[in-house]
């Protein structure tokens, strides 16, 4: 089903206008519930027992130490999950995540059993009692490596989710690491690069990054007869977990009830499922309210952002057109695919850039190692895609003597042009974005490049997305007899200010106040189906359901008020909770009911569901006619000082501009693409996940530094491309990752620019910088 | 980490109380390793003193942090100088977070007392500073490039006390 709606309305009230978000007193006064508060009556703390191992055969679990501490309820293990659950094993893209290790632990830091205990310290002692033998496997951590014949294998078959049609051929298949292989062939590359005056071939490199929201992950699970579950958990994702709970324990979707409350950030670390199968079966074993509550050393072994190497091949005429491009790409997805299979595909298509390109071949690789699972990760795998095309489009600019904003706006897909995809570009605004920075920075404005060892340079990127799609989302509007309007939704607020724009689009439509809106957060068993909270698809994807929806309602009213008003619905205009006709005549929300009831009395319920278009690329050459319901595009320029004598680098100018559609809450849109900007920073310049054989050297927020305060840059801004979207509501596009494209690419651009010295390996660590500066000036630095 | 170099450098004492009585002792010896100190299990640090510093005394604290702004440092170093007219006739120098414990560099000491004041001085002491530290690899650098920070942030804090 698809649906375009009406032409934007001239006159806009509530949207464009920047609403205070609804929650914000409530957040700043404590009083906003998060499950992590969660504390219900007879509950049980889960601690859970961990793989110490990066590969490995399980030969005995004893925990016989743990069951006689005084306090501990139970220790579950994955020979106790079987009991209730024959194939315990989730994932949205493969069924390969065991709700606990059975037989094999395939990363450091896998559960392998539970500790539950009525106080948590208890738990937490008791875990450290539960002895685990391993045998040892080979590992394997490298994607590229991996991905080798004769490599170590991380899971013997692969399973397939069977929801994936690109994934089905892989059911079955034995001795590989490799989970998806996408590939994109438009054109004919070697004819392309025949005619190329200029090859340019490089490698980019990038580390495994952590979300780092500051709630950690939770869930509780409770259930009265055993045969009920209630699943209260911090999840993006609540429709989600239902369906894949339900789908292990055999039961109706209805059995299943997952609620949400506002989440303390999310970044995509809490998609899918991650702790809620587990406290399911747990609740189900010991028919008890169980909870389990990650600390943040834990989260770094739950899920991170894919570690990738990008090779990329280019052919440019001299003029500077590009005409032909190849690129492989190796995503380092973990032990467990997760939503890796889903990231190679549809990002994946996009590696080519935001760039007319005649001939295009492009393969994306999902690979299993040895490390913690890789997911979805705010910008879903774009940033290192960027990372690697935009680092390479200043090299190209550079050696060829062009204005490295000039040879982006040669070559930028503009409406009309044929993408990689075959799909034609409609309302994707690059040449907009990429001027806009360079407006913003001044960029044909000299600038003072510092002297003695601080060295300033600026740098641009830009970076484009498809939406995820074919995706669903479904929204109920409800009018009470007193006009009083709540909005029930499964998009999950955590932090992003979906709950004030998704009122704002309802109460526009509704023609009454946003703050007068009550929306009713996630649980699947009073809001309908959303797919998810994730890859900027909530404003575009249930703002249309919202707006549909409230349509819905507004049409239901206006019918009541044609009846008692004794006009047309046509002619009556819907305004501050009243409809009144052309001749002055008007009749409250309230008045309708009273009218309709004969007494405050019922309700109006209006229901919206969208699933925007969307063409299934072919498998073998990934071409769509309509690959996206609609393009994200992000682009940053940076101003960079270099300490030269340190490696150092400070961001001390970014701007981003980000192509929105439209913006429902201007101000709520800034933030996000300013913090996405920041978030970017962070893991172009200051975080990264060291392993030792797997096993995370840093993961703590005292030796992971993601950016604070201090770190921010001095000037900061961001620009609104709004070229409102056909099918958008009133003209939104998604815009949460947005701002996170193009600063990493931005910042090593601005680092040539600075220095003369170009890294290809990300983040950009001061000692990394200060060997490549070194290198490049003849005094190498001693090796490590 | 900022704290112990400094005040190393100041001459700074604490005094700590025990079931067995008082005691001085200078910071310089309070801080014996990675986590460990010299303090007895039953002893607590009770007061801290920082000597009146002598009239033409200088100091400075050279601070690096390698990931974000409000990270451990990677090295800190404090210098101390005490002047009569150009010629440095005393200097003290420590670094810390790149070793193990704060550490004082008595080669780079040695090289600075009785030269003239100034860039020449403050360099042959950053390259005795560096030559002498033997830095820890940890995943904020590596050992020789925390020697090359150590290089430059003695040779700044220098610059900066002057």
């Amino acid at each position: 089903m698809t649906q375009t709606i009406k032409p934007v309305t001239p006159a806009l009230r509530e949207v464009s206008r920047s609403v205070p978000r609804l929650e914000g007193v409530q957040k700043v006064t404590g009083a906003i519930e998060y499950i992590h508060h969660l504390r219900l009556p007879g509950m049980l703390y889960g601690k859970i027992v961990r793989s110490t191992v990066a590969h490995a055969k399980i030969v005995a679990i004893d925990a016989a130490d743990a069951r006689a501490l005084p306090g501990v309820h139970a220790v579950i293990t994955g020979d106790d999950v079987l009991k209730i659950v024959p194939s315990p094993y989730y994932g949205p893209a493969f069924h390969d995540q065991p709700v606990l290790a059975i037989g094999k632990v395939h990363h450091v830091g896998e559960p392998v059993a539970v500790v539950l205990a009525t106080d948590p310290h208890v738990a937490d002692a008791g875990a450290d009692l539960v002895v685990v033998e391993y045998d040892e496997l080979e590992p394997v951590f490298d994607e590229v490596a991996a991905a080798q014949p004769g490599a170590p294998i991380v899971h013997d078959e692969l399973q397939p989710a069977g929801t994936f049609a690109d994934l089905k051929h892989l059911k079955g298949k034995k001795h590989t690491n490799i989970a998806l292989d996408a590939q994109v062939r438009h054109g004919d590359v070697a004819r392309g690069f025949a005619s190329a005056d200029h090859i340019f071939e490089d490698t980019f490199k990038s580390g495994q990054v952590m979300h780092t929201p500051l709630e950690p992950m939770v869930s509780v699970a409770e259930t009265r007869s055993g045969k009920e579950l209630t699943i209260h958990t911090a999840s993006q994702s609540p429709s989600f977990v239902r369906m894949e709970v339900a789908r292990l324990l055999g039961w109706p979707e209805n059995k299943v009830r997952v609620r949400a409350a506002f989440l303390g950030g999310g970044f995509g670390a809490k998609l899918y499922i991650k702790l809620e199968a587990l406290v399911a079966v747990l609740a189900l074993i010991v028919r008890r309210p169980v909870r389990i509550g990650l600390t943040m050393e834990e989260q770094f072994y739950t899920i991170t952002k894919h570690g990738t190497t990008v090779r990329m091949k280019t052919g440019v005429k001299n003029d500077g057109t590009i005409v032909a491009r190849e690129v492989q790409t190796w995503w380092n997805g973990g032990a467990f695919a997760d939503i890796g299979p889903r990231v190679t595909q549809k990002s994946g298509f996009t590696a080519a850039g935001p760039y007319d390109i005649e001939h295009v071949a492009l393969d994306s690789c999902a690979v299993y190692t040895n490390l913690p699972p890789a997911g979805a990760f705010r910008g879903f795998g774009i940033p290192q895609l960027v990372w690697a095309y935009e680092s390479q489009a200043d090299i190209i600019a550079r050696k060829l003597g062009l204005d490295p904003v000039a040879f982006r706006l040669k070559n930028v897909l503009r409406d009309g042009d044929e993408h990689a995809t075959g799909t034609i570009m409609t309302n994707a605004n690059v040449a907009a974005c990429v001027e806009s920075v360079a407006r913003q920075i001044g960029w044909d404005r000299p600038f003072d490049r510092g002297t003695g060892p601080v060295r300033r340079g600026r740098g641009i990127a830009v970076g484009i997305k498809a939406s995820i799609s074919p995706t669903t989302s479904v929204a109920l509007v409800t009018v009470a007899a007193d006009g009083s309007c709540t909005l029930a939704i499964s998009t999950v607020d955590m932090g992003q200010g979906s709950d004030t724009a998704m009122a704002q689009v309802a109460a526009e439509t509704l023609g009454i106040p946003t703050e007068s809106i009550a929306v009713v957060h996630s649980d699947t068993d009073t809001t309908p189906y959303d797919m998810a909270t994730l890859g900027s698809r909530s404003t575009y994807h249930m703002g249309h359901a919202v707006r549909l929806a409230a349509d819905d309602a507004r049409n239901q009213l206006l019918a009541l008020a044609a009846t008692y008003l004794g006009v047309p619905a046509a002619s009556c205009a819907c305004e501050n909770g009243v409809i009144s006709t052309g001749d002055g005549r008007s009749m409250s929300f309230r008045e309708l009911f009273v009218a309709r009831f004969g007494m405050q009395a019922g309700n109006v319920v209006g229901t919206g569901s969208f699933e925007p278009p969307y063409a299934k690329p072919d498998m073998t050459t990934g071409q769509s006619s309509n690959v996206t319901p609609f393009w994200m595009i992000g682009a940053t320029a940076v101003e960079i000082a270099v300490d030269t004598e340190t490696g150092r680098i400070t961001v001390e100018r970014c701007v981003t501009a980000g192509d929105v559609g439209r913006a429902i809450n201007p101000a709520i849109v800034e933030a996000q693409l300013n913090s996405a900007a920041i978030m970017a920073i962070g893991s172009s310049i200051s975080e990264v996940m060291i392993f030792d054989r797997g096993r995370i050297v840093n993961a703590s927020l005292a030796d992971y530094k993601i950016p604070g305060f201090l770190d921010i840059p001095i000037d900061i801004a961001a620009e609104l491309i709004e070229d409102a979207h056909p099918n958008g509501p009133y003209g939104a596009k998604g815009v949460g990752e947005s701002g996170s494209f193009a600063p990493t690419p931005a910042i090593a651009n601005a680092l040539e620019d600075a220095t003369g010295v170009r890294v290809r390996e990300m983040p950009l660590l001061p000692e990394r910088v200060l060997r490549a500066l070194r290198a490049a000036s003849g005094t190498p630095l001693e090796a490590e | 980490m900022d704290l112990p170099p400094i005040l190393i450098t100041l001459g700074a004492r604490v005094r700590t109380v025990s079931p067995r009585g008082e005691r001085w002792i200078d910071v310089a010896d309070l801080i014996t390793g990675y986590y460990e100190t010299s303090l007895a299990g039953d002893e607590l640090i009770v007061e801290l003193n920082v000597p009146a510093q002598p009239a033409g005394a200088r100091a400075a604290y050279a601070k690096f942090t390698a990931l974000s702004a409000d990270d451990w440092p990677t090295v800190g170093v404090a210098v101390w100088l005490r002047r009569e007219g150009e010629t440095i006739v005393e200097a003290r120098v420590a670094v810390s977070a790149a070793t193990d414990r704060p550490t004082r560099l008595v080669s780079a000491e040695k090289a600075l007392a009785g030269s003239i004041a100034g860039a020449q001085a403050f360099a042959a002491a950053a390259d005795a500073a560096a030559g002498e530290v033997e830095p820890l690899s940890d995943l904020r650098g590596s050992a020789p490039y925390k020697r090359e920070m150590v290089r430059v942030h003695v040779r700044r804090a220098l610059e900066d006390a002057g």
